[in-house]
């Protein structure tokens, strides 16, 4: 269960807009609008980033899956506003709490869509561009090719073993370790069989052949992916400058709940009210 | 006169973690354009025999080599698996686990990505390989998402698309349907007489594809029994009986009855149209 | 024992096309049968009904009166072995003796019953030089012999085998084969998943074609595997023999059409004889 929210962060093969983007645009993108959105601490600039982000995420055709991973995250930020919210121990302890539980729905919505519209192909495209080793490029987009193939072959093994009569889920903590070596080792050996015939195939086809590799398919900027990389230069330099100058926000950007509105203050009067009601 | 295309020259073999010898002292030399047919019960050292041809034993594999293996005259020993690709296209039995590309159209750019050939020449050879094999249709799918023929035939398009001289096969039709089975024995007839490869294929379906054969060889515990002739070869008393391909079989057994051979015919029919040819 | 299928449909998903769709049948007690088909036709979906892995949408199940929709896995396993297509999927003990003990341990069969069984199929299977070697040094053939054999072990009374023949060269087949037909005279009942034309026409006396996910053909092998259009339908192509006879009637109309070896050869035989006669 607590990994099925894994599967609305993992890429699909679609054609928005999104995906023709250069996966190096970005990366840049996110890594300034993370930095921005931890380093900034006011409830209206978070609103704004949010307001940013649902065209993006209708854009990248991603508002279904998005939807559903926020009903997944809800009560994980429910808890974290509402403990922070009577906890922590600053001003305005309320419009802390919720800047937080804001904070962490934009990156989870940054991050999915990140992560839904960059193929592993992407990732390893970009880092030959960054000069990393193409083989290390290689084994990232070969092991992400073979995951349906080892998906399908674990739900064989365990047909196999099941039919031999093999009980998996009977007995002791220890009875069901044991139970599952019939299925490790030949789930093992066959992926091991696997990496040594694609040695040898990639061997006997040219493996390493020059230093100069050529490419059929390779990065290249298109203006729009220009247009992304100056932005995400953009909210750097606004990140930075920030940073640097510790300038206040103006006072309307700056927004705080008044104290009034308190939800420890709330709970207090609430808790002495209840409290009264009893004695 | 037509150069030697493959020279095996008293080759033994021993696996490291073996004790056996997976090959003995086995000689034989194969001319340029020709179809070669190498068949054996299963162990009987087929698939490590072809590895030798293109270095893969003793490069890849360790173990203890002796005797020599000679590509157009030059010995396996000198040049790197790698390096041999260009004279020698190989496949291998398992289509899923020789595919490592996210497309079929990448999975044939593989080879000529690997030796540094420029874009533009890339993209046509591609297209030339995709045509040749028919794959237009699935040129930008996944490799896991076609069949086990088609994966079959990238992985042949992609062994060709340096264009070697030389395609070694290892039982590639046995994980495959009779259907596609035939339809890669034809492309591979195709490939030999139009395009003038020389084919060394390991395989167990004798009966499609002995008639595209020019010779056999017959491997039994490592050794090479017999060499020959396609038609010699299944007269040869060290060729078992219960091996060999049913149209070949069923004359011999005729010819044994009521003499076939000298009266009708003055070779072996090997498919169904020669064997009613001389029937009739 | 006896399978029975009823108005048996099934799919993976509501959302997709029923993989099997409305399959009735009736397998009777020592029969011996084969299904072909396409892949993607829904043979394995099929089979994997027989013990339970996978459960009907609609429609009944039955061994004997025993309604196995309703039965969990691990006792099916005592009455149904099924071996899958792939050794490398199931082989994992230190070595092969092991490996043929494992169904027995889990079902708890006694030690001594145990024993006698894994010897008798050891005798049959002449694997007795195997028992000591680990299951993963073997060749592909020979562990797909002891992973059919680790089924085998558990004594029951109906076998599933996804393609038995992959990997297994003529020897190993005819074991195989006559081993299977020697179970069926004993009172099991096989059914066994193939590709494998000449191992259907020579041990297997009824075929179930599949496609599309109904039974389209369902009697005689001979008869069924002489359609050309259910051999379209199951990806196999005709039997050389089919196309001998067929090529023969042309020339002589009364020459009879047989799938079945010796029977061509006698009839080609009386052919001749016949044919020599009249040239008198």
């Amino acid at each position: 269960m607590s990994l099925k929210i894994l599967e609305y962060f993992n890429y699909l093969e679609q054609k928005s807009p999104l995906h023709f983007v250069d996966p190096r645009g970005k990366t840049l993108f996110i890594i300034a609008i993370t930095c921005l959105t931890i380093f900034l601490d006011h409830i209206i600039p978070m609103c704004i980033i949010l307001v940013i982000m649902l065209p993006l995420i209708f854009l990248g055709r991603f508002t279904k899956r998005w939807l559903k991973s926020l009903l997944f995250l809800t009560p994980v930020i429910l808890l974290v506003v509402i403990l922070n919210a009577l906890l922590l121990k600053v001003d305005y302890p309320t419009t802390k709490a919720i800047i937080l539980g804001l904070r962490l729905i934009i990156l989870s919505g940054f991050f999915g869509l990140f992560f839904q519209t960059v193929s592993p192909d992407d990732i390893s495209q970009a880092l030959i561009k960054f000069k990393f080793p193409y083989s290390f490029a290689w084994a990232i987009s070969t092991a992400y090719r073979f995951i349906p193939t080892l998906a399908k072959e674990t739900n064989i093994i365990i047909d196999a073993q099941k039919s031999r009569g093999l009980q998996i889920d009977r007995g002791n903590l220890f009875k069901r370790v044991r139970n599952m070596i019939p299925l490790l080792i030949p789930i093992f050996a066959t992926a091991m069989r696997r990496s040594w015939q694609l040695a040898e195939a990639i061997e006997s086809r040219g493996w390493n052949a020059t230093k100069n590799r050529t490419y059929l398919y390779s990065l290249r900027l298109k203006w729009w992916d220009i247009i992304v990389i100056l932005l995400s230069l953009g909210i750097f330099a606004l990140f930075l400058y920030l940073v640097i100058t510790n300038a206040p926000l103006p006072f309307w950007l700056a927004y705080n709940i008044p104290e009034r509105f308190e939800l420890k203050r709330l709970f207090l009067i609430a808790w002495t009210w209840i409290k009264n009601l009893f004695s | 006169m037509v150069e030697t295309a493959v020279k095996i020259d008293n080759v033994s073999f021993k696996y490291r973690n073996s004790d056996s010898f997976a090959l003995r002292r086995i000689s034989f030399e194969v001319a340029e354009g020709e179809f070669i047919l190498l068949a054996g019960f299963s162990g009987s050292g087929k698939s490590t025999l072809l590895k030798c041809l293109n270095g893969l034993i003793p490069h890849f594999h360790a173990g203890s080599f002796g005797g020599n293996v000679e590509i157009f005259g030059k010995s396996t020993l000198e040049s790197e698996t790698t390096q041999l690709a260009k004279q020698v296209g190989f496949v291998f039995q398992n289509p899923e686990n020789q595919i490592s590309n996210l497309t079929v159209e990448r999975e044939i750019a593989f080879p000529l990505e690997n030796f540094g050939v420029p874009k533009n020449e890339i993209i046509s050879r591609v297209d030339e390989l995709i045509a040749l094999l028919n794959l237009e249709e699935i040129k930008y799918k996944s490799p896991y998402s076609i069949s086990g023929g088609e994966q079959q035939l990238t992985a042949i398009a992609s062994a060709l698309a340096l264009n070697p001289p030389i395609l070694v096969l290892d039982e590639v039709t046995a994980h495959l349907s009779p259907r596609s089975a035939v339809r890669i024995l034809n492309l591979l007839n195709e490939l030999n007489t139009k395009h003038k490869k020389t084919i060394i294929i390991a395989e167990h379906r004798l009966d499609r594809c002995l008639h595209f054969a020019n010779k056999l060889a017959f491997l039994e515990k490592g050794q090479l029994k017999v060499f020959d002739d396609v038609r010699t070869v299944f007269q040869n008393k060290e060729f078992p009986e219960n091996m060999l391909p049913k149209i070949p079989s069923l004359f011999l057994k005729l010819d044994k009855e009521i003499g076939l051979l000298d009266e009708k015919a003055n070779e072996l029919p090997l498919t169904v149209e020669e064997l009613v040819a001389t029937l009739k | 024992m006896m399978i029975e299928f009823e108005n048996v449909s099934f799919r993976y998903d509501p959302k997709t096309d029923y993989v099997l769709n409305d399959i009735t049948f009736k397998i009777n007690k020592a029969e011996f049968v084969a299904i072909v088909g396409k892949n993607g036709a829904g043979k394995t979906t099929l089979i994997k009904h027989f013990n339970g892995l996978l459960k009907p949408n609609e429609g009944i199940v039955r061994i004997d009166s025993l309604d196995i929709t309703k039965e969990p896995i691990s006792k099916m396993a005592s009455i149904i072995g099924y071996s899958f297509q792939n050794p490398n999927h199931q082989l994992f003990a230190q070595n092969v003796k092991k490996e043929l003990e494992f169904g027995p341990n889990n079902l708890k069969v006694e030690e001594s019953t145990r024993d006698t069984t894994i010897q008798n199929l050891v005798d049959t299977f002449q694997i007795n030089h195997l028992l000591e070697r680990s299951p993963f040094e073997l060749s592909g053939g020979e562990r797909r012999l002891v992973s059919i054999a680790s089924v085998l072990t558990m004594n029951q009374q109906v076998l599933v085998l996804d393609e038995p023949t992959y990997g297994q060269d003529y020897r190993q087949k005819k074991r195989l084969g006559s081993f299977l037909n020697k179970l069926t005279d004993e009172g099991i009942t096989v059914v066994v998943v193939s590709h494998d034309m000449d191992f259907i026409l020579d041990f297997i006396p009824r075929t179930i074609v599949l496609s599309g996910g109904k039974i389209v053909a369902d009697g005689e092998t001979s008869k069924v595997l002489s359609d050309q259009t259910l051999l379209q339908d199951a990806d196999l192509i005709s039997p050389l023999l089919l196309d001998l006879c067929k090529s023969l009637q042309q020339i002589d109309d009364s020459f009879t059409i047989s799938i079945n070896e010796q029977e061509v050869y006698e009839n080609i035989l009386a052919l001749i004889s016949k044919d020599r006669k009249i040239s008198r």
